[in-house]
């Protein structure tokens, strides 16, 4: 193996011990060998952001219909696109929406969250799209569960769940399901109104910790994030809901 | 597979296959960023990439009764994706080599506005989608997804071994020259 090779595979995890002891034993003596084995980290790291980066792109209508099995005409909720879209899109455009780690920092005066993976909000989003107009189907598991719910999705995500009271809102509680967005378990709680609008409180496990309270908007879906020891929390509904007061009761209980 | 036979299947057989199908769906939505960005260390041209993620949405659809619901979606998809791609090209008689993405186009990926960090993902990005055929997709696989080699050369359909040493030669091109163009 090459010196170039050594490093791709110690990067990749795939040496074998004793290789890796000798490769780093190496590197004690070889300042060269050492920096090289440094830029090849940064270069990763690099790669990370910057293909994390291209999971904050809105994802073009035609391949959103693309990806329905339904047509979205048979559907109650049929997106909404046009204008309104493409508004919001040139709206994230105008505030330089990159990853969630490039708008963190380059918007430091306003608090905002940091996603553990990029794009996990985007995919929350989604889900929210979907699972919002599902009627009988809305929850995996019924409020009645309350207390399995909250021991079977503390167990999955790594982060303890309490089902925070909504009633001060007007919305009610109705079940969970267990999704998986940036490649981590998460969990959504699922509230309704008496309008039958829904609303979820969504919770990963993330060490970033943010202050106050953040607002972000995916085409037609609006979030409130913050974060609590360990987990990162997110309240999603539509616009018009009062996303901002139930995201600060929830931060209270949970 | 959906909608025919509904009296057969009765209400309850019928409401789990439209949840399955709901299931697929969010998951098929939900895979959309990843996929594109998949395609795109194939295409590397945005556009082709999406016409590509187009096509594997519309096999997935009419292939999702053939999928195992146990193993995870994305790599179902990535193979898909890289199927039509091979097929595509093959068709077309249409290999791109080592085809620079025009500046712009970078441009139009991460808009993530100014800012020096979004600057240099731009110039990653330019320099990966100009290594040549097949680096850029193992570096994402490997280097950025964290897929191991052997699920790696089962996406990509080549051998262990290759991508293997396909990685390590595309992180040394890459190093190669983005220090030129940091020079």
């Amino acid at each position: 193996m090459t010196r170039d090779d050594r490093i791709s595979a110690w990067l990749d995890g795939v040496l074998p011990p004793d290789e890796v002891e000798a490769l780093e034993a190496e590197a004690a003596h070889d300042p060269d060998l050492a920096a090289a084995m440094e830029a090849m980290q940064q270069q990763d790291d690099m790669l990370g952001d910057a293909f994390g980066a291209l999971l904050d792109r809105p994802v073009p209508d035609a391949l959103t219909a693309a990806a329905r099995t339904t047509p979205p005409a048979n559907l109650p909720h049929a997106p909404r696109v046009s204008l309104r879209h493409l508004a919001a899109g040139l709206a994230l455009l105008a505030i330089g929406l990159g990853s969630g780690a490039y708008l963190g920092r380059m918007m430091a005066s306003a608090p905002q969250i940091t996603a553990t993976a990029p794009g996990w909000m985007e995919e929350i989003a989604t889900y929210h799209r979907v699972y919002a107009r599902q009627g009988r189907h809305l929850v995996e598991v019924p409020a009645e569960e309350k207390g399995h719910i909250e021991a079977w999705l503390s167990k999955e995500t790594g982060v303890r769940i309490t089902v925070p009271d909504l009633a001060a809102s007007g919305y009610v509680f109705r079940g969970a399901r267990l999704l998986v967005a940036g490649a981590k378990p998460v969990a959504q709680l699922i509230y309704t109104d008496d309008a039958g609008r829904v609303v979820a409180l969504c919770a990963l496990q993330s060490d970033r910790a943010t202050d106050g309270f953040a607002t972000r908007t995916f085409d037609d879906v609006d979030m409130v994030g913050w974060s609590a020891p360990g987990a990162a929390w997110v309240a999603v509904g539509e616009p018009g809901q009062p996303l901002q007061a139930i995201a600060e009761q929830a931060a209270t209980e949970v | 597979m959906h909608g025919s036979g509904s009296s057969a299947l009765g209400r309850a057989g019928e409401s789990l296959v439209n949840r399955q199908a709901t299931d697929f769906e969010a998951e098929l939505l939900s895979a959309l960023p990843r996929l594109r960005r998949f395609a795109l260390t194939l295409t590397r041209r945005a556009s082709d990439a999406d016409d590509l993620v187009q096509m594997t949405c519309e096999r997935a659809i009419s292939n999702a009764d053939r999928r195992d619901p146990a193993q995870p979606l994305l790599p179902w998809l990535y193979v898909m994706t890289r199927n039509l791609w091979t097929s595509e090209t093959r068709r077309l008689r249409v290999r791109r080599g080592a085809g620079q993405v025009p500046a712009d186009e970078t441009d139009e990926l991460i808009t993530g506005a100014s800012g020096e960090e979004a600057l240099r993902a731009r110039q990653v990005l330019s320099a990966v989608l100009a290594l040549p055929e097949g680096m850029s997709s193992v570096l994402l696989l490997v280097a950025v997804e964290g897929h191991s080699y052997a699920e790696t050369a089962a996406i990509l359909d080549i051998p262990p071994g290759t991508v293997m040493s396909r990685v390590s030669a595309a992180r040394a091109r890459l190093r190669t020259s983005l220090d030129r163009s940091a020079a």
